[in-house]
């Protein structure tokens, strides 16, 4: 049975059993991930597996179970759990009805058929190349520590009670390469992290030999004085930034449940006019590209910022109903969990500063790698991140490279009044995409 | 003929595979039958959003042939479906074999047994109707003031069911139950939010949900909520800190539990390596790892079928031993420790911590505070959470509601905390030990690593270190 048909099946069986709606999220994936370090693959698996979501309404009461898969008796298990969650549930007033139609957009790129036909001889000569690579850079200096290659494809359908169902397929490949160098008491890391869906796109001799040079460059890092500093978050550093501090405050939900600090800035100005921000699901190849949502609703470009004012938040079909409108095509659903508003690709439009631009006035700290951005706080706005790799520079030539210190700001004091120049390449990490930027008064604490 | 399979024909038909496996000539396998259920209720401002129920169940098969291992998973589970994928791991094993080091196993002994975490009345069975009355009253009772924005509260469980095999001839059941409730609350005062969290959780059934007065729990949590919407961002820079069992146990797991761990330090990603035997803490620090620890997750046996009993790893604040794999063990000449496990069938075991925690002092909290002249009372309840850098030695975690010390006095509540240093500084810089002690785990959450996610416990004393990098503004 094709995963259309099982779909279209647990659609009919949800219905006989009492629901009044129900839909279908149903996933099949296929997956090589491989851990490495120097001395080769120290982990491969190969997984395959079927799991399916479902979710019925009776009376405005919600029941959502998932089940892995073996055979159509998963399945009606499953079903008849969910009816039973559902009746003994409390009724959401606010729930009006799933889509009435399910639809998929055209879009260029959604998935890379090379990825499918893999086999684990071409995942071992990947790995093969990234080692050699950070060896050769480094003339054997660097080695490479714990890393990891992940290639897999996956199949999303969705049915529900209103339509027939609708399929697409995704591919998705991460490289985490990390390169560590040791010389006398000093120790330094490099780390190269690609999230794409082609594999054209990936270049894996490239990806070691930036890693071993980071590894060699960041061997004297040490922390910088305690103050307030200028900074440069680089592109990747700002796409993690706009994940955690943007991506959940733009939501629907945050909005209409009052988690949002954006609640009431619609059509206001909350940033710095240099900065525009989009969703962009029709992106050709982009990773977070796709047809339609996790609800069947056909996936479109939504403005989210332009020019510094809130111009839209992002929405799924209840958040939609809820402030009588559309769904924008954003929700995104785990088998087991509802759909919720997240960004499908979430892109800050570049601006036109060179890098070399960026560092020409006094004590600028260029930041490369960070760890726990993602601790920042979105409901308060108080960003933290504490800094791996940068260089600090002063009128453009490089003063010292900078490790362990905690970069503190206002996230969106930051992007409002300190948002100085916005570079002009963009690199993305998974479905955030950003450039670079320059901004002023944030605090360093060092030593 | 495809059979599904119940739990009665799981060992059956995973001994068959193991034989299977012997017979086409591998040195090794070893197989995992893993069951999880997971129950989740959650309510937003009064209204129940989500009850859902997830169901995963699958098979992974492990196989080491001539020093490669190769694995594969699969939740089909008739024969001719577990024989392709038995087929699928050798062809792993021999595919890697010229892009890898010898891979062995350290030697342990072979356990036969059949476990089960202590609870009285199985959450599972528990009326759905009860559990989400007790649910929507808590989060009712949150609703303290108009300040209140936003009011999230969760009540989850986990039965986590696993059958190990091996061909050296292990066979290991164990079954372990998880209960918890959470609470999120977002006050705002004028265009200040804030947003505090705090969960309990314990191996047990049902009987700890009714052991607690969630309502009681729901309303302090939003009284600090409103409480830090009024509250400052602290200075940034160098301080003393007194930080609560929560911090030091995020502390501890960040900062020092994952540069214990084994394969990191075997890849070259560890500040501890090289250390064993070496001074790596305060000499009043004492760090174990320990499968069975009252408030703290049960791990009886790792995913490899070996005994997790305790682990010391700082005794006296010297380096005593990693958390170790079988592989590991063999690689680095130590022990198998009993880490090793994965986060469900479909993963393969890597290393990881099981509860990781300070042993007690012998000051109280009051000695703490009372000698530090200017600093912080840290608390790890509400954090956000912590990330490591093992290879750097850096460590960053966010606090959760905090105070300023000024002359042994607690002082000024802030917000927004963030705290960062070097793995082998701070534990160097441990002044004093207190002798209260709490350990906790959660049903809500736990540890990543390598894209997956193990229920851990932590904690330990309350401790004052000095010279603390504390992020604010």
């Amino acid at each position: 049975m094709d995963d259309l048909e099982l779909a279209g099946l647990t659609i009919k069986k949800a219905t006989e059993l009492g629901a009044q709606e129900s839909d279908v999220f149903l996933v099949t994936t296929s997956k090589h991930s491989v851990e490495f370090a120097d001395k080769g693959i120290t982990s491969y698996r190969f997984s395959s597996e079927k799991i399916i979501g479902i979710r019925v309404i009776i009376d405005k009461r919600i029941g959502i179970t998932s089940t892995n898969v073996e055979s159509i008796r998963d399945v009606e298990k499953a079903v008849k759990e969910a009816i039973a969650i559902a009746r003994a549930s409390e009724p959401d007033a606010r729930w009006v009805s799933l889509p009435s139609s399910l639809e998929p957009t055209p879009i260029e790129g959604a998935h890379d058929k090379r990825i499918q036909g893999l086999q684990p001889r071409d995942i071992t000569d990947y790995v093969s190349t990234m080692i050699d690579a950070v060896h050769e850079e480094s003339s054997g200096r660097a080695k490479v520590s714990t890393s990891k290659l992940e290639m897999g494809v996956a199949r999303y359908t969705i049915a529900n009670s209103y339509d027939s169902p609708i399929s697409r397929l995704s591919s998705h490949i991460l490289v985490n390469l990390e390169a560590v160098m040791e010389e006398a008491d000093k120790r330094s890391t490099g780390s190269v992290v690609i999230t794409k869906k082609r594999l054209d796109e990936v270049k894996f001799e490239e990806a070691g030999h930036e890693a071993a040079s980071k590894a060699i460059k960041f061997v004297d890092a040490k922390p910088v004085e305690t103050g307030v500093y200028n900074i440069v978050l680089t592109e990747k550093v700002f796409a993690e930034a706009i994940e955690t501090m943007i991506s959940g405050p733009i939501s629907a939900e945050w909005v209409i449940e009052g988690r949002s600090p954006l609640a009431d800035k619609l059509g206001k100005s909350i940033a710095s006019n240099k900065l525009t921000i989009i969703d962009d699901p029709l992106m050709p190849w982009g990773y977070g590209s796709r047809e339609f949502d996790d609800e069947g609703i056909p996936t479109r470009r939504i403005e989210v910022i332009k020019e510094g004012v809130l111009r839209s938040f992002i929405y799924d079909t209840y958040t939609a109903r809820i402030h009588g409108r559309e769904s924008t095509g954003n929700a995104h659903r785990t088998p087991s969990s509802r759909p919720r508003p997240r960004p499908n690709n979430l892109v800050c439009e570049p601006g036109d500063a060179s890098l070399e631009e960026m560092i020409e006035e006094p004590r600028i700290l260029v930041v490369y790698d960070t760890v726990g951005l993602w601790l920042s706080n979105p409901v308060s706005g108080q960003f933290n991140a504490t800094v791996t790799h940068g260089i600090l520079y002063d009128k453009g030539k490089e003063v010292e490279r900078v490790k362990g210190v905690v970069l503190s700001a206002d996230f969106w004091k930051m992007l409002r009044e300190n948002l100085l120049l916005v570079g002009k390449n963009v690199d993305n990490l998974a479905n955030y995409y950003a450039p670079a930027i320059l901004v002023s008064n944030v605090h360093v604490s060092g030593k | 003929m495809s059979r599904s399979l119940g739990e009665p024909e799981v060992v059956d038909v995973l001994e068959r595979i193991i034989d299977a496996g012997m017979k086409k000539g591998v040195d090794f396998i070893d197989i995992r039958y893993n069951l999880k259920e997971y129950e989740l209720y959650y309510v937003e401002n009064s209204v129940l959003k989500e009850s859902t129920y997830r169901r995963t169940k699958g098979i992974g098969i492990r196989v080491l042939l001539g020093g490669s291992m190769g694995f594969t998973s699969t939740n089909k589970s008739s024969l001719e479906d577990l024989e392709k994928a038995l087929d699928k791991a050798i062809s792993i094993a021999r595919a890697v074999n010229k892009v890898t080091s010898k891979i062995d196993l350290s030697k342990v002994p072979v356990v036969v047994d059949n476990v089960k975490s202590p609870y009285r009345e199985d959450p599972f069975t528990i009326d759905k109707e009860t559990k989400i009355e007790l649910l929507m009253d808590a989060n009712k009772q949150s609703l303290v003031s108009t300040e209140v924005k936003n009011r999230i509260s969760r009540l989850a469980f986990e039965r986590d069911y696993r059958v190990y095999l091996s061909s050296e001839g292990a066979k290991i059941v164990s079954e372990v139950v998880l209960s918890g409730f959470s609470h999120l609350s977002v006050a705002r005062i004028g265009e200040t939010m804030e947003s505090h969290y705090d969960s309990k959780s314990k191996v047990a059934g049902y009987e700890f949900i009714e052991s607690i007065d969630w309502n009681t729990f729901t309303r302090e949590v939003s009284e600090t909520a409103i409480k830090l919407a009024k509250a400052r961002t602290p200075p940034s820079g160098r301080f003393t800190i007194v930080a609560d069992p929560p911090l030091v146990g995020l502390l501890l797991h960040e900062a020092f539990g994952h540069a214990s761990e084994a394969d990191l330090v075997e890849a070259d990603n560890s500040v501890l390596k090289n250390l064993l035997g070496k001074k790596v803490a305060n000499e009043r620090v004492n760090i174990v790892d320990e499968g069975v620890v009252e408030n703290g997750y049960h791990v009886y046996y790792d995913d490899e079928g070996v005994k997790k009993g305790r682990t010391i790893i700082v005794e006296n604040g010297v380096l005593k031993s990693y958390l170790h794999s079988r592989s590991t063990a063999k690689n680095m000449g130590g022990e198998p420790t009993g880490n090793s496990r994965a986060m469900d069938y479909s993963h393969i075991p890597i290393v990881r911590q099981t509860n990781l925690y300070m042993l007690p002092g012998d000051e109280s909290l009051e000695e703490l505070i009372r000698e530090t002249k200017k600093g912080f009372f840290v608390s790890g309840r509400g954090s956000m959470g912590g990330e490591v850098h093992p290879g750097m030695g850096t460590f960053t975690f966010s606090a959760g509601p905090s105070y300023v010390i000024e002359n042994g006095e607690i002082k000024e509540l802030v917000r927004g905390v963030a705290l960062s240093g070097l793995i082998l500084e701070i534990l160097n810089n441990v002044e004093g030990i207190s002798k209260e002690f709490e350990i906790e785990t959660s049903v809500f959450g736990g540890c990543g690593k390598h894209g997956q996610l193990a229920r851990v416990g932590d904690g330990g004393p309350y401790i004052r270190v000095k010279n603390v990098n504390i992020g604010g503004r």
